[in-house]
């Protein structure tokens, strides 16, 4: 690691803002707060199932991004509600598969040149 | 690359936060709208200058001060701010001899109703493992070079715990009202990264 430059590079990355660097990231923190507030876990909870993660991560390198840390939430988050059984195993995958497939069907669309339209709009 | 105007492939992060949060409204656990509150409100209204105000306050109210040393949370609640993610707030004061920085070693504890969101670099390897072997350093490639009469005191946001750095009040600013006070105090102040207070535009 090139720790002498490291953290004055990653203050120059651009990552100096107060908001959030993907909207996915946005979703997933906004997530784990309701999900806390509605008591599917408390905080304590979630903090520790993050440190588990991010010791687990940092076994094989560093985290550098916002990106990086979190990925590891999302694991952290996922491993909670998976707990409770919320969903089948095979739930989640396939609606993965039905969220890609929702995006390669816009992204043609727009390749057409056509306007995103509601499903239900199209004759 | 060849340029075919394809749109980039879609996180895998993306993909299953999306997919996780499509389910947890299938089984009415978790509507979008409560998403939506809490990233909004985060956008919007917390940030440091949340931090900045308790901070000011404290200059100019030393019976508030005193209750901000003693108990940070309740003397945050006096000014409507708080919630559930922060239990306990410990508030550790600069002085001339003293210099205070926070850090968690572990994940990235972090006052987020008094300060808003962490920063990348605080939530950084480097960071969280090197600033407690060797804070000096850290601190000077920071910017934050400390005579070394100075004692410098790393703070280890653990378990429920969180800190906020109350930086010194600068000389000559007895005239400046606690708005422009707040205007003189930054996130890197209160997480104990930066410790000169700049006086913009100031004759003083």
């Amino acid at each position: 690691m090139q720790s002498d430059t490291l953290l004055t590079a990653l203050r120059q990355t651009g990552f100096e803002n107060l908001s959030f660097n993907t909207p996915w990231s946005a979703r997933l923190f906004g997530m784990t707060l309701a999900a806390s507030n509605k008591q599917l876990f408390t905080l304590q909870q979630f903090q520790a199932a993050l440190i588990d993660r991010i010791k687990e991560q940092e076994k094989g390198g560093c985290i550098t991004t916002d990106e990086d840390y979190y990925s590891c939430w999302l694991e952290a988050l996922q491993g909670l509600l998976e707990a409770r059984n919320l969903w089948q195993p095979d739930q989640l995958r396939e609606r993965e598969a039905e969220v890609v497939e929702a995006g390669e069907h816009r992204q043609e669309q727009q390749r057409k040149g056509h306007h995103v339209v509601q499903p239900e709009a199209v004759q | 690359m060849g340029h075919n105007h394809a749109h980039p492939k879609k996180a895998w992060q993306a993909i299953r936060t999306e997919a996780i949060e499509s389910l947890l409204n299938e089984i009415n656990v978790l509507s979008s709208d409560d998403v939506d509150r809490v990233v909004r409100h985060y956008e919007e209204n917390v940030g440091p200058r949340t931090g900045a105000s308790v901070i000011a306050r404290a200059w100019v109210d030393p019976g508030f001060k005193k209750r901000l040393l003693a108990d940070g949370l309740a003397a945050c609640e006096e000014l409507g701010i708080g919630g559930p993610e922060t239990e306990l707030l410990h508030v550790v004061e600069n002085t001339p001899a003293v210099h205070n920085v926070v850090v968690c070693t572990l994940c990235s504890c972090y006052p987020w109703p008094i300060l808003g969101l962490p920063p990348a670099w605080y939530k950084s390897s480097a960071y969280r493992s090197r600033l407690v072997r060797e804070p000096r350093k850290v601190l000077s490639e920071l910017g934050v070079v400390l005579a070394d009469e100075i004692e410098v005191r790393v703070w280890d946001s653990v378990s429920e715990i969180r800190y906020l750095v109350m930086p010194e009040r600068p000389d000559n600013t007895e005239h400046l009202s606690e708005s422009e006070l707040i205007d003189l105090i930054s996130r890197d102040h209160m997480i104990g990264v930066a410790r000169t207070i700049e006086l913009n535009g100031q004759e003083n």
